[in-house]
């Protein structure tokens, strides 16, 4: 039976064992989570009255 | 505006890597949807950040859709700690189902802000459309609105 795997949330690559768990989501490496942390922290220089 | 549509069954991949079955998330309860930009405009960070601080206040479940691609909605969600979802609709199927995309100059397509409000038996009952990529409602107007209708 195979078992199902989670994808992780930057490049999809299917996650291995627990991969790694943070800001509520799997990444597959310590690689994809600092991609995800590099866009919050874009977020952070961003200002709430900026748009379009 | 308000009136009464009923809105068939929809689904959207999720940011877990998952299926969102509308009606089964729904349950039984009000929701109320929002319609977002992406992650980068500011006055949608803005309108989330106050629909999370008032999700006692105003008597629905909220649910958010970006059109942004499935790391940018999770991203959103993540930096700003929501509290709901916030769906990824890059290719705009339920902000096109909706009737809330636009155009804009150079063929970029974006929804307009739009809210709208579902009862339980999976119609909507208020729906408002913003005219201009900044016409977000207040959250106390929200709050308000979802009262009156829900009495």
């Amino acid at each position: 039976m195979e078992i199902f795997k989670k994808k992780c949330i930057v490049c999809e690559k299917k996650i291995e064992k627990d991969g790694i768990k943070k800001h509520d989501h799997k990444f597959c490496s310590e690689e994809c989570l600092q991609k995800f942390e590099k866009q919050m922290k874009e977020l952070e220089q961003l200002n709430l009255d900026d748009c379009c | 505006m308000e009136f009464k549509i009923k809105i068939n069954n929809w689904q959207l991949k999720d940011t877990k890597g998952g299926i969102f079955n509308f009606y089964n998330w729904q349950k039984e309860d009000w929701v109320i949807i929002t319609f977002i930009r992406g992650k980068w405009c500011g006055l949608c960070r803005k309108h989330l950040m106050q629909i999370n601080e008032n999700l006692d206040k105003i008597k629905a479940k909220p649910l958010a859709i970006s059109n942004d691609d499935k790391m940018g909605a999770a991203v959103l969600k993540s930096f700003l700690l929501l509290k709901f979802p916030v769906l990824p609709d890059s290719e705009f199927n339920i902000t096109e189902l909706l009737g809330v995309k636009t155009e804009i100059k150079d063929d970029k397509k974006m929804s307009l802000p739009a809210l709208f409000l579902i009862n339980p038996k999976h119609e909507i009952v208020w729906a408002y459309k913003g005219e201009n990529f900044d016409d977000y409602l207040d959250v106390k107007e929200i709050i308000k609105k979802v009262a009156k209708v829900k009495i």
